[in-house]
């Protein structure tokens, strides 16, 4: 079932690049000529493989939040929003804290980011544990309103009094992330994200509370018969989801931005959501996914800056990518049953 | 003094029902979908392509009725895309249409790009306004009333279609049976898959006709992410409203009226920062189905596939 599963998914990926590739042929611009931009602005040289593992980061947070969230059963389609709502939680402890060591430094802003978002995904996850509203709807709402309320934050609040741009404070040396690779902007956050990764997958696979999260994710009705406590398991899930998408957001800013911008996040919440579909919410499955949307992304901006193709292509390759590899669950079963005799 | 004040509320009023139809189309539309059992999550792309195949067929042609045109057909399609994924191939319909959603927004923003290059003044030919002639000029009602496009007209009559369709024909009756119980239904001899492809395609277009309304009355032009979220608050308005056309309406104009307050604080400049001003319709949509929620009975079968016995 695997191996036919992976290359299925291959041959979605395809698909929808080489709808992107006729898109571009529609607009004028020979996809021959704009592809080995991607391939080197991406992985061509040693800066550009430093930036594709560097977008990778707070790609593979949003796709873990969304990930978990989908295992214990709740649709959190807002890592964009607690993304934004982490950054914030993360320079408020990186720009106006003095005098920590480093390491106290960017633990406590991590830990910021971590509150910030969780607390975010939080009030949706309220609204759902007691009232049973929507959390897709809700979640989607709370991104709109994160990204006007660090707007208001960057003109107002958070803005040093003698800087004439709307930008947020910029976090002190001390609470920057250390470069990884040198002559390219990698820092820690590649190696925390895989410790994370790791740590997420052990918790949702290997503890009594990761089983309950599952079953509570698969039938609400048998977990509440078996006495698992719901609200308890659903919030473990709410703090795991928001705060994954805060510490990316976080991470995010010690390590790459330093300051929060207009324009932070810069979709990574949304690419998290096709990364894990793509990976199949499997560990393996999600890095490998993740490699290839933070491929994917470098080497559009690549294209853009080398053959004018328009970056919003991006979101095209990456909604077929979603709707491909869901539609071919369906083929993949049926191939299963035919094939094998037994359902994927 | 007393005269600004009818002014504002008049202005306000006239705002209020003109800003509740982009919001009034893609409601009617995840409604009707909802009601035959599929999610649409969609809306929001579908709406995205409606707003730029419209503008952009608008802007070449100088006619506004074949950018309509244009507008729908890419809402259709889509929403032919969702049916053949959530009926035939039984998929996640919450992930389809997000993948929807991300795909309109890059597509309408890569082709907007496209053209923007190499163009000075995009301006796509608006619809001409519906001249009411004498009506026109009554007091207050002359313009809350009889000051719209036609598009206008054409949601609040959608309206009255629907909710006649649903409630006072035999095929709504199958339609809805469909969305509550489609073994019944289908034992019955309603074709449920059918019924169902209809639906989210029909869907798609009246979605596509909400992101038309913005660049084709209101906008004259197109800019990225155009519809900002109304395709999502419009699945809010259809849980305030009960699943029921009517109170379809009435959410959408509740959304419309806040939508058109906001935007006249703005205007009056009282020193609340913009940002909060432009939350409220998201904070609205998320307060108004923590206000039904235990009140609504969505349709039962919503969002499970049907596998023929």
């Amino acid at each position: 079932m695997g191996v036919i599963s992976i290359l299925i998914s291959m041959l979605a990926i395809v698909f929808a690049l080489l709808i992107g590739a006729i898109l571009l042929s529609f607009a004028g611009i020979n996809p021959w000529e704009a592809i080995p931009y991607l391939i080197k602005g991406s992985f061509g040289n040693r800066y550009g493989f430093g930036e594709t593992l560097t977008r990778f980061i707070p790609l593979l947070f949003s796709s873990l939040s969304f990930a978990v969230a989908h295992k214990s059963g709740f649709f959190n389609v807002g890592a964009e929003g607690q993304l934004l709502v982490g950054a914030v939680g993360a320079v408020l402890v990186g720009a106006y804290i003095q005098g920590l060591p480093p390491v106290l430094h960017i633990s406590l802003a991590i830990a910021g980011g971590i509150v910030f978002g969780a607390v975010w995904a939080g009030i949706a996850g309220l609204l759902k544990i007691f009232l049973g509203s929507n959390e897709l709807i809700n979640t989607m709402m709370l991104n709109y309103v994160a990204v006007l309320l660090v707007d208001y934050l960057i003109h107002g609040p958070l803005k040093p009094a003698d800087s004439y741009l709307y930008v947020s404070a910029a976090v002190l040396p001390s609470a920057k992330l250390p470069i990884l690779l040198s002559k390219t902007p990698l820092h820690l956050g590649f190696i925390i994200s895989l410790v994370v990764t790791a740590a997420v997958f052990y918790i949702v696979y290997r503890t009594p509370i990761g089983f309950q999260l599952r079953t509570v994710g698969a039938n609400l009705r048998s977990a509440a018969y078996a006495g698992i406590n719901i609200v308890g398991v659903t919030t473990v899930a709410l703090i795991m989801t928001g705060g994954l998408a805060g510490m990316g957001g976080a991470i995010e800013l010690l390590g790459t931005q330093f300051k929060i911008i207009n324009g932070f996040s810069a979709g990574y919440g949304y690419d998290g959501i096709g990364v894990a579909v793509m990976g199949r919410y499997h560990p393996v499955g999600i890095v490998l996914a993740t490699l290839l949307f933070a491929v994917i992304r470098v080497g559009m901006g690549a294209m853009q800056r080398g053959a004018g193709v328009p970056f919003p292509l991006l979101n095209v390759i990456q909604g077929l990518i979603i709707v491909f590899v869901i539609a071919s669950g369906y083929l993949t079963n049926k191939l299963s049953e035919t094939v094998i005799g037994g359902r994927a | 003094m007393d005269t600004s004040i009818l002014v504002t509320v008049v202005t306000w009023l006239t705002m209020s029902i003109r800003m509740s139809i982009p919001l009034l189309f893609p409601s009617l539309g995840g409604l009707i979908s909802q009601k035959a059992g599929i999610y649409n999550f969609g809306l929001e792309g579908m709406m995205l392509c409606g707003a730029y195949f419209a503008y952009y067929g608008s802007y070449k042609t100088g006619n506004p009725w074949i950018g309509l045109l244009l507008g729908m057909i890419s809402g259709g399609l889509l929403g032919l895309l969702l049916a053949f994924t959530s009926i035939k191939l039984r998929v996640s319909q919450l992930v389809v249409g997000l993948g929807i959603g991300i795909f309109g927004l890059g597509l309408t923003g890569f082709l907007f790009r496209m053209i923007g290059i190499s163009t000075t003044s995009p301006a796509a030919t608006l619809f001409t306004k519906i001249d009411f002639g004498a009506l026109k000029e009554l007091p207050v009602i002359g313009e809350v009333i009889f000051s719209h496009d036609w598009m206008v007209y054409a949601g609040f009559g959608m309206v009255v279609l629907i909710a006649w369709f649903f409630y006072r024909t035999t095929s709504g009756l199958n339609f809805r049976s469909v969305g509550e119980n489609p073994q019944v239904a289908d034992t019955a001899g309603v074709n449920v898959v059918l019924y169902r492809y209809m639906a989210v395609v029909v869907s798609g277009v009246l979605a596509s006709l909400g992101g038309a309304f913005l660049s084709l009355t209101q906008t004259a032009y197109f800019t990225e992410n155009l519809t900002a979220g109304r395709g999502w608050i419009a699945i809010s308005a259809i849980i305030l409203g009960k699943y029921h056309p009517l109170g379809v309406l009435l959410a959408c104009l509740l959304f419309g009226a806040a939508d058109a307050a906001q935007m006249q604080i703005q205007v009056m400049s009282l020193g609340i920062p913009y940002q909060f001003l432009l939350m409220i319709p998201y904070i609205l949509a998320m307060l108004a189905m923590v206000g039904v929620v235990g009140k609504v009975r969505s349709p039962a079968a919503m969002g499970k596939p049907y596998i023929k016995a």
